[in-house]
């Protein structure tokens, strides 16, 4: 009985649809763990081999994978709360409460997402705030640095964008807090320096096109939503690609200064 | 090998001026160089598989430039004089003899070409290259004009909110001394009555742009959301906010009823407060 089984599993390891999908044994060997890494599209964004400083939780405080983790779990949860809302005036509040109320495990999705976009706010700072403190951003890194920058920005705003989409009291007026410092632009604001001498209006400037009309109302629902489910996190993961294999080009993470007396 | 010659010296001569330039300063610069700079201007095969053996006629061809120095008219000369000065004294090459003659033959073709830092690039317009021009500019220019577009679609042209201007009732129904909240919910506006007179204030706070509220028991404005606070005229008095509260454009309709336009402002701190429509008159 064994040995048929065994046959089968022999035969089976020997067809072509086995082999395409597991390209290598799994003996431990060097080549086989090196093999594990390369040969797979989501693993291989980690080097084969690293220095031994780069696992020093103490140094990087892991801070960067962290994040990397909550836009994942980010994604998930926001695309699994898609199929409950809808980006519409009439619907967008009611359809926040039924999901709270009447979903299963609705709370605890909306609950995840909400938790984990605090958190990633926190843990892209402090990600920066470690790259700050260890000089990670000095050459050749500068441009993985300004990468960040504009990671950050995004964090933070696809975080105002998801701040509208409850459609409460809070929401509307948090949002018509944050967009009234838009009138102020320089020159693309009809309150900023040079913003009216340049022909700024409240119905033409960088304000209205943010929320699609002179205060906040159902186009700038629709449009926040676009931009928080659609757009920014697709710059976002582009970015994060260049910022990924940035870090492969520029060296892997960086270490301490090896040639110093201490080490 | 002397008819290839007799071919080229000609054409060379008829575009005498750019090749001239290319050729001699290189080759007294460097004779190894002057040959591994043209071939890349040139037709690429031919002279790419000829390129490695001059450097085997280099060492003669000093000579031949000491004897006939920079001003000459032809740098075919000195290319036909190579071969024959080499072949004597260049022997650690073998086989190819007929070969140092080719790259020379080949150098003049690329008449047009000019020096490195004289070519224009892209922007050297030939039938060669107009098509290549001609596709960045399309491309360049969709993209441009593609962006443009999709900016203005940003801005819609109908908007579906309330309208700047509204119609406020008839004066004679205001009571003194009363701020009136009647169109605060629809139009975000107070209008007052004052004893001489109407003005409209926009319930907008200066601070951050909440709607501050009305508190007729300690005769304010307030704000709840950072807590600034405004007299009964507008003036703020408490709180973060920089500025009093705007007054609109009030007036009287030819229906007798009063008109607040939303869009027209008046600032306290530019004086406009003074101006004519920022203050209804009324007896």
């Amino acid at each position: 009985m064994l040995g048929i089984l065994d046959q089968i599993k022999a035969k089976w390891e020997r067809t072509e649809v086995y082999k395409s999908i597991f390209r290598h044994t799994y003996q431990d060997t060097q080549r086989n763990r090196a093999l594990q890494i390369v040969d797979n599209v989501f693993l291989h964004l980690h080097p084969v081999r690293i220095t031994r400083h780069a696992t020093n939780i103490g140094f990087t405080w892991g801070m960067g994978g962290i994040t990397f983790l909550l836009f994942i779990v980010l994604t998930i949860t926001g695309v699994i709360l898609m199929f409950y809302y809808r980006p519409a005036a009439e619907y967008a509040y009611d359809d926040m409460k039924f999901l709270m109320n009447d979903v299963a495990f609705g709370p605890l999705m909306r609950n995840m997402h909400r938790w984990a976009a605090h958190a990633m706010v926190i843990t892209v700072m402090l990600h920066m705030f470690r790259v700050f403190l260890t000089g990670s951003y000095k050459p050749p890194r500068q441009f993985n640095w300004v990468i960040g920058v504009f990671l950050l920005t995004l964090t933070l705003f696809l975080s105002f964008t998801g701040y509208l989409l409850p459609w409460d009291q809070l929401a509307i007026w948090a949002v018509t807090v944050g967009t009234n410092m838009a009138r102020a632009t320089p020159l693309l604001g009809h309150e900023g320096p040079f913003g009216p001498e340049l022909g700024m209006r409240i119905d033409n400037d960088v304000r209205f096109v943010l929320l699609g009309g002179t205060q906040v109302g159902p186009p700038t629902l629709l449009r926040f939503y676009v931009l928080h489910c659609i757009f920014l996190p697709l710059i976002a993961s582009i970015l994060m690609i260049v910022h990924f294999w940035r870090i492969r080009k520029d060296g892997g993470i960086s270490g301490p200064d090896m040639t110093s007396k201490k080490f | 090998m002397a008819d290839d010659n007799d071919v080229t010296k000609p054409t060379g001569e008829e575009l005498a001026e750019e090749p001239k330039k290319t050729l001699p300063p290189i080759t007294s610069a460097k004779p190894v160089g002057g040959v591994k700079v043209l071939p890349p201007l040139s037709s690429s095969r031919p002279v790419g598989g000829a390129a490695p053996k001059p450097p085997t006629a280099a060492p003669a061809k000093p000579a031949a430039l000491v004897a006939a120095p920079r001003p000459a008219p032809k740098p075919v000369p000195t290319a036909t004089a190579m071969p024959a000065a080499s072949e004597p004294s260049a022997p650690p090459v073998g086989a190819p003899r007929p070969s140092p003659t080719r790259p020379a033959a080949e150098v003049k073709k690329p008449k047009q070409d000019k020096p490195p830092e004289d070519d224009p690039g892209i922007w050297r317009m030939s039938r060669k290259n107009f098509l290549n021009v001609a596709g960045w500019f399309g491309f360049f220019g969709f993209l441009v004009t593609a962006t443009l577009g999709a900016l203005r679609l940003m801005v819609p042209r109908v908007l579906y909110e309330p309208p700047s201007a509204f119609k406020a009732g008839y004066p004679e129904d205001y009571i003194i001394g009363e701020v009136n909240e009647k169109y605060k919910d629809e139009y975000r506006v107070w209008i007052v009555r004052d004893v001489d007179g109407f003005y409209a204030l926009s319930a907008i706070c200066t601070h951050l742009g909440c709607t501050p509220r009305w508190l007729a028991s300690e005769n304010k404005f307030k704000c709840p959301c950072h807590g600034s606070g405004y007299h009964k005229d507008g003036i703020n008095f408490e709180g973060p906010t920089p500025r009093p509260l705007e007054r609109l454009k009030i007036t009287l309709g030819d229906d007798g009823q009063i008109l607040v336009d939303r869009n027209v402002k008046f600032l306290y701190e530019k004086g406009e407060w003074s101006k004519p429509d920022a203050f209804l008159k009324y007896g």
